[in-house]
């Protein structure tokens, strides 16, 4: 009884003062924990399926992939930049030059673009959902040579592996040693025929050099659209790196 | 000064059979009542399930399966847990695409998260998108720094939280990124990115000395930092120039910091930011432990 009370007496006492001069004492900082390796929850599970299953078509296999590729396996370039920008470029320049028979001079899109790496073998649908989540479609930008100095100026900056296509660039230290574009030396004085995004053409990733263009084509394709279209006729997948764009 | 009167209480009452060892247990005990703990994501990107078998970095990593059996385990350790994100809940596999971010948030409710930010991708299918899609999360998202006056968003966005745990009140606010080059403009018209400093001074004040919060948490989806532009706003400025927060859980940048860091605020005071990578990759958690004691212990403990 006794004892009771002073249980009682000491919990009155606990509950007065935590409303008041509460003070932080320790902070205990751990590693960051890997998420990883669950036992089932079939509550969460039960609300997933519906949806999963809905988009299950997208885990059909379309393709094989040699071997990984990643945004993030070299400095300027990489080889899933160079996949990517160099199969858009190809598709877009087909469907451009029913349009404008000059066709395309090289292309360029955003390293934050691609969100995931290809990974070796089977390749779904929905993997290219994860590497290329966006609705963008295909863009093309007619700029002054003058503009196209300001986006290789912008590339030596960034220091990013972007995806290009067709656009030949070695940087000496900082300086600029060589451009060639589509094989030919660059002039400034020349207007280029530039693929990119509609995201990337309204200045997205800071790329004003497309913004205001001396003409514009919208080709309302889906850039992933063309990428799984790509991969279901070519079946086997392979990407390689060429120092189209480095720094010595 | 009520701790001299607790010890004085203790030893009078000793007379009635309360012996010292009792009071030590209790007071170890009363030290364990007070632990806050402070779980966190950010930028998941509609990552639901795990990664594939075959991904040469991450094999099997994140999952939401995954990450809600870790948050369960940890919150039975300690109910008093709070769950918060710093945005970029959308965008990155097909689940938003085809669905457009319910999936996401019912999860996250599920899972017990107890508040987000915006994060720029949260805007990908435009505000009035977002502001229907919001309905599935039973938390809220915060922001302090957008003017969201007459958009969609107006009256479902608020700029801060308080939650009250074991008695121990926490403020949570919510900063954005400034969205444009990030979003296109029609997307977040309406929409303007506010400087973050005076904002934050400003609400971590109010939260603090005027609604008396015990700590004081910034979710920001500024970045951590940003190496091409060191003046660009991020979690390591904001810090260094702001008073009164405690923690910042970042985002957008996808930094994976090994754990936490601990910078100096204006005041010279510490300030710990985190950021988890991205992807659901990995889980922040951080432990705040409360006492009576008059004497605050400088020497904060960091366990590895």
């Amino acid at each position: 009884m006794k004892l009771k009370l002073i249980v009682l007496i000491i919990t009155l006492f606990v509950s007065s003062c935590s409303s008041e001069n509460l003070i932080l004492t320790e902070i205990f900082i751990e590693k960051n924990i890997k998420i990883k390796d669950s036992v089932n929850n079939e509550e969460l599970e039960s609300l997933i399926i519906p949806y999963r299953n809905k988009i299950k078509s997208l885990a059909k296999v379309i393709g094989f992939s040699k071997e990984s590729y990643s945004i993030r396996d070299s400095e300027l370039e990489s080889t899933l930049g160079n996949l990517i920008a160099d199969v858009l470029f190809k598709k877009c320049d087909i469907e451009f030059k029913k349009i404008n028979p000059i066709g395309l001079d090289f292309a360029l899109f955003n390293f934050g673009g691609i969100r995931g790496t290809l990974n070796k073998g089977e390749v779904t649908q929905h993997d290219m959902f994860t590497i290329m989540p966006w609705k963008n479609t295909a863009t093309i930008v007619k700029i002054k040579g003058k503009k196209v100095k300001e986006l290789i100026d912008y590339i030596n900056n960034e220091n990013l592996a972007h995806p290009s296509s067709r656009i030949n660039i070695v940087f000496d230290k900082k300086t600029i040693s060589r451009i060639k574009i589509n094989n030919k030396d660059f002039d400034i004085k020349k207007d280029y025929y530039v693929l990119t995004s509609n995201f990337l053409q309204e200045g997205g990733d800071k790329m004003v050099f497309f913004e205001n263009p001396i003409e514009l084509y919208s080709l309302n394709l889906n850039l992933r659209d063309l990428l799984i279209e790509y991969i279901k006729e070519k079946k086997i997948i392979e990407a390689k790196l060429d120092n189209r764009i480095m720094r010595k | 000064m009520k701790r001299r009167n607790f010890l004085k209480h203790i030893k009078t009452s000793s007379i009635y059979g309360i012996t010292l060892p009792y009071f030590e247990t209790f007071n170890s005990s009363l030290k364990d009542l007070k632990k806050i703990t402070i779980l966190h994501t950010n930028d998941v990107h509609s990552h639901i399930d795990p990664f594939p078998k075959n991904d040469p970095i991450n094999p099997n990593g994140g999952g939401v399966i995954a990450r809600s059996n870790l948050i369960n385990s940890i919150k039975k350790d300690n109910p008093n847990t709070l769950v918060l994100d710093a945005g970029d809940v959308f965008q990155g596999t097909p689940y938003f695409n085809f669905f457009g971010g319910e999936i996401e948030l019912k999860l996250m409710s599920k899972m017990g998260y107890n508040a987000s930010t915006l994060g720029n991708h949260e805007f990908d299918n435009g505000i009035e998108k977002l502001a229907k899609v919001l309905k599935n999360a039973n938390f809220p998202f915060l922001n302090a720094n957008y003017t969201l006056k007459n958009t969609p968003l107006e009256d479902k966005i608020k700029s801060y939280e308080i939650f009250d745990l074991n008695g121990i009140k926490i403020g949570v606010f919510g900063l954005g990124i400034d969205l444009e080059g990030l979003v296109e403009k029609k997307l977040y018209k309406g929409i303007e990115y506010i400087d973050p400093v005076d904002i934050s001074n400003d609400i971590s004040y109010d939260l603090k000395l005027n609604k008396k919060c015990d700590l004081v948490i910034c979710l920001s989806h500024l970045g951590f930092s940003y190496s091409k532009d060191s003046n660009l706003m991020c979690d390591l400025i904001l810090a260094k120039k702001t008073r009164n927060i405690d923690l910042i859980i970042g985002g957008h940048t996808h930094t994976f910091l090994e754990k936490p860091v601990r910078v100096k605020n204006i005041d010279n005071k510490d300030v710990i930011i985190n950021q988890v990578g991205c992807f659901g990759i990995n889980l922040g958690k951080i432990d705040f432990y409360f006492s009576n004691e008059n004497k605050k212990n400088d020497s904060e403990s960091i366990k590895i």
